[in-house]
């Protein structure tokens, strides 16, 4: 599945992803915004606030009802991190004419839609502004309720106290009271303007439609091109940082964070992906065999990247008792990699499942999207072939020396409250 | 064996069904262009199997809850100490299982080599192997399970609801069982369970992708032996129509509230296209109530009663069904009124039925984007007797007089349980 990229624009680009394989095609806005606490929340709102109605559908039930029309068209707004960056995305998925009767314009009545709600907005309505403030307090508070997932953003908010990336991409409760129809709107405008936008088309589609359409849609938009700067990626590790926080829970949730000083586009990212793999990524990977199946500490325990900047984390759901149990065999099996422990079957096993995922990804549409958006933000625009060859090629030394390069920087641990 | 094909045109869909010589039902939608390849190898039995007669025994058998979810774990386990991650891990494929209520089902995708992995997926789950040692190390491993679901408010908020709605069926019991229960599971119990229900009359073979059904068919033959021991005889204890408890409370460490509105059917004993029937019916009906177009949706989101979480489900099987709609809420019991008040209120009308069946059918074109999605739906519709392409059809045909009868005889007061998750005081 290869990607076509069209520049409609200075800093505004539509990538078309062609494939029959789908009953649906997706449409998709992505603007990049630096992450900072001075406009996280904003931000966030902001993508909340745009999904409630636009110009040609002013009230929510309208558009609701309008969806539903369209073969059950779906809509979905927020915010993602992607290293230091902030993306506000807004997204389309609606069905192929072909399979509901070729009479009927879906594709043509969503880029109106779009157009209305990303572009043409003429301001926000106070009440809606108010109701998406609530929301977004409620669900920057829920955070706590996925145990797993808290421990991860907690270990990565302590880990990177001094770098963007530490910022919840849903903002500050604190931050929220403060903001009205009239500043958001102030916002939304000057996103329009200054921020690179990804434009992404994933099915079967009439492009050359979609591409005049876009282009008429931005051409009142004149962008004022702001580069951002590059995703921090820190060498040194430091003092271990180590918290442990209480929470009236059953079982205690580990993550350790480790700087793996590697970036996207540095020669040994393919074989720290790989070293990945091995030590936690999946049923195959060291920290499988031993923290679950060999100790039984665990029902889950894994590891995993963030491309962006050159982070990997490790989580595990563990008694509270065992916390030194497992903390000393997640290290341990990380110097089992760096003292060049490493099996061919081992290796053989983190190639494949890797390639494996990465081919798959394709069967997804919104996953695709965003390998392309992550590919495209970091600088190595590479197909999933393309990557899958590299990583194909890499050998065991690769991954040992990469694992030299792996050092804890945070040990975080929530753990329940004493009876 | 012979395979039919079944066309559907207007999805452009292909599938290839037929009973292999073992009884085993073997199907293959194919599907291309796709990347991945997948299969389901799936047995009849879930956790609500907790009482039944083996056949040829005079004897019930009762087994310990949670016992068909520790055996998926456990087929896992092969006879040289290693697991089938093992095999798997050779060919790179995905692999996994999981067990629901009614179906336990052994998965895997891969990007390659379709063949050579459905051999590794044959062969297992066609070789238990449970010992003393084996048994007590996965005690500590689904104990960690147990605990964490311990902790996930969705979870409990949900299992909270279905022992609230039901009193005796068993569909009320965690699909993990306790740490009580799984510590009185031992190799025995489990071999006995295995014998029963992993029999390939009580099984699916589900394979989806670019797939040649007459190789399926080869290694069937050569994993697949027919041992044919007759009818397995469940027991459900009888329940009754009306609900257990109208109200179900647990505090645990959430940042609000957290509800679930449950209505119980009284519809029962369905299979097959009366069972679809009753499950779009219902379906376009919750749209047309309670779907992000409607008033009372609105309503709700307008008040700050509810947020992006709410969701609505109708599951449905044989012996039990119930909807659910619920979600994070600052006032659980404010929610609640409204909902059944306007619900009771509501008047349909058929430009929204026309409109909410349009979406039902953009849901269901939807589900043919996965082949996870697609496979696993098939494999849970087929032991209902349920063929899912008659669905487009089946929605066509529904009246707006069917929807109208079905709300007034499903969402009713006396059918509704409430369970919420609070925060701690």
């Amino acid at each position: 599945m290869s990607i076509k990229s069209i520049q409609i624009k200075n800093g505004i680009n539509v990538h078309y992803i062609e494939t029959k394989k789908f009953k649906t095609t997706t449409l998709g806005f992505y603007f990049r915004r630096p992450l900072s606490r001075g406009e996280v929340t904003l931000n966030a709102l902001t993508a909340n606030v745009l999904r409630r109605a636009c110009p040609l559908y002013p009230e929510t039930a309208l558009l609701s009802k309008r969806l539903d029309e369209l073969y059950g068209a779906r809509l979905d707004a927020g915010v993602r991190k992607k290293g230091d960056m902030q993306i506000i995305h807004v997204n389309f998925e609606f069905a192929n004419e072909e399979y509901i009767g070729k009479s009927q314009a879906i594709f043509e009545n969503i880029l109106l839609l779009a157009k209305s709600m990303v572009t043409d907005q003429t301001g926000f309505c106070a009440n809606y502004v108010n109701q998406e403030k609530d929301n977004l307090r409620q669900r920057i508070l829920a955070l706590i309720n996925d145990k797993k997932s808290y421990a991860h953003m907690r270990c990565i908010e302590i880990m990177c106290e001094a770098e963007p990336y530490g910022i919840r991409e849903l903002g500050f409760v604190e931050d929220i009271e403060a903001i009205d129809e009239k500043i958001l709107f102030r916002h939304y405008k000057n996103v329009l303007l200054s921020s690179p936008v990804d434009i992404f088309i994933c099915g079967d589609a009439d492009i050359d439609f979609a591409v005049e359409f876009l282009k008429d849609a931005f051409s009142r938009i004149e962008t004022s091109q702001t580069k951002y700067p590059e995703n921090v990626i820190v060498k040194e590790a430091g003092e271990v940082k180590k918290v442990v926080e209480t929470e009236n829970i059953a079982q205690g949730k580990l993550c350790l964070g480790f700087r793996t000083k590697t970036r996207a586009t540095d020669e040994n990212y393919p074989a720290m992906v790989i070293f990945n793999e091995l030590f936690g990524g999946g049923p195959s990977s060291k920290l499988f065999n031993n923290v679950r199946e060999k100790l039984s500490l665990a029902y889950y325990v894994s590891s995993k990247m963030d491309i962006f900047k050159g982070i990997m984390t490790v989580g595990s759901g563990i008694e509270v008792e065992n916390f030194q149990k497992a903390y000393d065999e997640i290290m341990l099996q990380l110097n089992e990699v760096k003292k060049g422990n490493v099996t061919q079957a081992e290796l053989s096993a983190a190639v494949k499942a890797t390639v494996n995922n990465i081919r798959s990804m394709s069967d997804s549409a919104i996953v695709t999207e965003d390998y392309w958006l992550s590919r495209l933000i970091t600088g190595t625009p590479w197909d999933f072939e393309e990557y899958c060859g590299m990583l194909q090629k890499i050998t065991a030394e690769q991954v040992v020396r990469a694992a030299q390069d792996v050092t804890v920087d945070t040990i975080y641990f929530l753990k329940g409250k004493e009876a | 064996m012979e395979f039919e094909k079944i066309q559907s045109k207007s999805l452009g869909e292909v599938l290839y069904r037929g009973v292999h010589k073992s009884g085993l039902k073997i199907y293959v939608l194919q599907k291309n262009g796709f990347s991945k390849s997948y299969a389901s190898f799936a047995a009849r039995v879930g956790s609500v199997d907790s009482e039944f007669t083996v056949p040829g025994e005079s004897e019930k058998t009762k087994v310990p809850d949670g016992i068909a979810h520790f055996l998926e774990h456990k087929l896992f386990e092969q006879p040289d100490g290693s697991n089938v991650f093992e095999k798997y891990s050779k060919t790179g494929a995905w692999a996994n299982a999981f067990t629901g209520f009614n179906t336990t089902a052994y998965i895997f995708s891969a990007t390659g080599g379709f063949y050579e992995n459905l051999e590794i997926l044959l062969d297992f789950v066609s070789k238990p192997y449970f010992t003393d040692e084996n048994v007590a190390k996965e005690q500590g491993i689904i104990g960690q399970e147990i605990r964490m679901y311990d902790d996930d408010p969705n979870w409990r908020v949900f299992f909270n609801l279905l022992s609230a709605m039901y009193v005796s069926h068993p569909v009320k019991k965690d699909i993990a069982g306790t740490v009580e229960s799984i510590s009185r599971i031992n190799k025995d119990i489990l071999y006995k369970c295995y014998n029963t229900f992993y029999n390939p009359s009580n099984m699916i073979l589900f394979a989806c992708g670019d797939v040649d059904c007459k190789r399926v068919e080869q290694l069937a033959d050569k994993y697949v032996t027919a041992s044919p021991i007759g009818e397995i005889n469940r027991h459900y204890p009888e329940e009754p129509p009306r609900i257990n408890q109208s109200v179900s409370e647990q505090r645990l460490s959430v940042a609000l509230p957290i509800f679930l509105l449950g209505f119980k059917d009284s519809e029962l004993k369905q299979r097959g296209g009366d069972m679809l029937r009753k499950q779009i019916t219902t379906e376009v009906l919750l749209e047309m109530l309670a779907g992000k177009s409607s008033p009372l949706y609105n309503t709700l989101y307008e008040k700050g009663l509810i947020n992006d979480s709410f969701e609505l489900d109708f599951s449905s099987e044989t012996d039990y069904a119930h909807t659910v709609m619920g979600g994070e809420s600052t006032d659980p019991e404010a929610a609640r009124a409204i909902i059944l008040k306007q619900m009771r209120e509501a008047k349909l009308l058929p430009d929204d039925f026309q409109r909410c069946k349009k979406v039902l059918i953009g849901r269901f074109l939807r589900l043919f984007n996965s082949v996870e999605n697609v496979s696993n739906t098939f494999v849970s519709n087929i032991f209902k007797g349920i063929d899912i392409f008659e669905y487009p059809q089946i929605c066509e045909q529904i009246t707006l007089k069917e929807a109208q009868d079905r709300k007034e005889s499903h969402f009713t007061e006396e059918n509704c349980a409430m369970s919420v998750v609070r925060p701690f005081g």
